[in-house]
């Protein structure tokens, strides 16, 4: 083997050995989706989702409106019999 | 939910969740409540000071759906958690059995895994609720 052939194979390829890994690692963990990170802020709008209804009349957006409305009143009524609570 | 308002939440910055995700949760809620014949909801967001009056009122809300509902409320940005049932579901869903499932949902919230939890949380809720016929009101 000449000297450019032994530069080539033994510094060449593993250069491109690593150049083809951190294109694959920085293509695909590119963060497309935003990740939670328990201490970090949460920055996004609330959401709240609710199941699909299993008929097309959907009272669920009705009753979540109307649920924002009594939100803002003096004092809803309570409906709340139980649960639990977490912290982490 | 109508597919189209999870596109454009995915599209738009304001979004937490990818389109994959939300399809996770759209089948998690569905699932669950068709199961048991409850109605399972999630509350993504700021809770406030108080978290648990907070989630009392959210779950107030839901007006007439309230005595038959479960709500899942989670504040990522606070750290915390509240699981509320309604008049009807707290016969079926004792404290305990939510106590047990908001401590998983909170050890994959801890790894980052809002999605992740939530979704075993909601199974875990389901199979201790139970299906409809089965258990009486």
């Amino acid at each position: 083997m000449s000297v450019v052939q032994t530069v080539l194979v033994y510094v060449g390829l593993p250069a491109l050995g690593f150049a083809v890994i951190a294109v694959l690692v920085y293509a695909g963990g590119g963060g497309r989706s935003p990740r939670y990170r328990p201490g970090r802020g949460w920055s996004h709008d609330d959401v709240w989702y609710v199941p699909r209804p299993l008929r097309s009349s959907g009272p669920t957006h009705r009753a979540l409106e109307s649920g924002g409305s009594s939100r803002s009143g003096p004092g809803p009524r309570r409906t709340a019999r139980g649960g639990a609570s977490g912290t982490w | 939910m109508v597919p189209g308002e999870d596109e454009d939440r995915s599209a738009g910055p304001a979004g937490p969740f990818s389109l994959k995700q939300l399809t996770r949760l759209d089948e998690a809620l569905t699932l669950s409540s068709r199961e048991t014949g409850v109605q399972f909801s999630l509350y993504v967001g700021a809770l406030g000071p108080d978290p648990r009056r907070n989630a009392e009122d959210l779950h107030a809300g839901l007006g007439g759906a309230a005595p038959d509902s479960v709500l899942v409320a989670v504040s990522p940005g606070e750290r915390r958690l509240e699981i509320v049932t309604g008049e009807h579901t707290a016969k079926r869903l004792p404290d305990r059995s939510c106590a047990l499932a908001a401590l998983s949902m909170t050890a994959s919230f801890n790894g980052g895994d809002i999605v992740g939890g939530v979704v075993n949380g909601l199974r875990m809720l389901a199979d201790q609720v139970g299906k409809p016929s089965l258990t009486p009101r």
